[in-house]
């Protein structure tokens, strides 16, 4: 777990990099990274549904993006992009395409509406946030 | 040139290069309309779709419109952070700073070279740790990564489609760990393709997409979803033609 911990970090680091996300931001961006993949693992850990875990952890995310882009007085976009790309289900994305590919339709079925979903919970958790940040926050 | 053609023109170029390094279209309308009220225009207004950036106001009872059209668009946040500051900025400084302070901006493009390619192997190599690759995996993750991008910048230096350069770098990443598996130098294709394609996903369509249908883009959060979307397909079209050729040609899955 920790290794793929570590992964997630890397990753995030190297997606700002190639944003161009530069100085204290890069690391505060790949921080933001981590925590959704922490999240994540820390809810299949305590046995919650990988819905669920992708929910809160789009959640979790995107309250420490709003916090972190108040904090250093920068755009929110590059702190949600990078933590979320993390998450995006591309596993399910390959597996619907190569259940096609070997006509299996039916599994190609389910795993492609299972791959939405989770970009959907994903979309949600980000959605839930930005929308109850207005009730407290006027808007910058 | 007239000064207030100049502010109009300044505001709406702002506007444009937010979009173009990624800004949502919200995001866009707001600095055009915060730098022209800010420079005393009135009745501002601007709208904006993903490939367009219209602006107009009134001075003293003439109507000055400006249109830009917008080719390219990629990903550039600290280019974003730069122009989001200088428009905030303008309520304190006159036209010609704010030209200056502009056009140094501009100038100072991001530069595609070693690192960006040395980087995008890392992201291959940390997405492939964290879907549980073993270590020699993500070794061989961080090479197909820095190839692919390598390719990708060479296309793109052609003037190639976008969705054509996602479909040419899936193909390669497929067929090359394909290749490594088939002389058993990685322990899993599937986990070192999802590590490396994960390079190709459309993040930046994606979170704009969300973002603007919440701030009621309907027109932009539907292109740029169906972008995303397409973009998929093309990944996912890509890795598939690799695949059906390994097999047409003898090779295992």
């Amino acid at each position: 777990m920790i290794l793929r911990l570590l992964g997630a970090f890397i990753a995030a680091y190297g997606f700002g990099y190639i944003y161009n996300i530069k100085g204290k931001k890069l690391t505060y961006v790949s921080i933001g990274g981590l925590l959704g993949a922490f999240i994540y693992e820390m809810c299949i850990v305590f046995n919650i549904s990988e819905f669920a875990s992708l929910l809160l952890s789009s959640i979790g995310i995107s309250l420490y993006a709003e916090i972190m882009a108040r904090y250093l007085k920068t755009p929110v976009t590059g702190f949600i992009l990078i933590a979320l790309i993390i998450l995006v289900p591309g596993g399910g994305m390959y597996y619907t395409m190569l259940y096609a590919l070997s006509s299996n339709i039916d599994m190609s079925i389910l795993v492609g509406i299972d791959t939405l979903a989770k970009a959907g919970c994903l979309a949600l958790g980000a959605i839930i946030v930005s929308s109850v940040k207005k009730l407290f926050i006027k808007k910058i | 040139m007239n000064q207030n053609d100049k502010i109009l023109h300044l505001a709406t170029l702002t506007g444009y290069y937010v979009l173009c390094c990624g800004g949502e279209t919200y995001r866009v309308e707001d600095t055009i309309c915060r730098i022209l009220s800010n420079y005393k225009m009135e009745n501002v207004n601007a709208f904006t779709s993903p490939t367009v950036v219209i602006a107009s106001c009134m001075y003293e009872g003439k109507t000055y419109t400006k249109v830009l059209r917008v080719n390219d668009r990629s990903a550039d946040m600290d280019m974003m952070d730069k122009l989001n500051q200088l428009s905030r900025d303008s309520k304190d400084i006159d036209v010609d700073e704010f030209e200056r302070r502009l056009n140094k901006i501009i100038l100072s493009e991001n530069k595609e070279d070693i690192k960006t390619v040395l980087f995008a192997g890392l992201v291959a190599f940390g997405f492939t740790l964290f879907f549980k690759g073993s270590i020699i995996d993500s070794m061989c993750s961080f090479l197909l990564g820095s190839i692919v991008k390598i390719l990708i910048i060479f296309l793109k230096k052609k003037e190639i489609n976008n969705f054509m350069i996602t479909l040419v770098a899936s193909f390669m990443i497929t067929i090359s760990s394909l290749f490594l598996k088939s002389n058993n130098l990685i322990a899993s294709k599937d986990i070192v393709i999802i590590g490396t394609i994960m390079l190709l996903v459309p993040g930046l369509a994606i979170t704009n997409a969300i973002k603007d249908f919440l701030s009621n883009d309907l027109v932009s959060g539907t292109t740029r979803a169906m972008e995303a979307f397409i973009i998929a397909i093309f990944v996912a079209v890509g890795s598939g033609l690799a695949l059906t050729f390994w097999i047409k040609l003898g090779g295992l899955i």
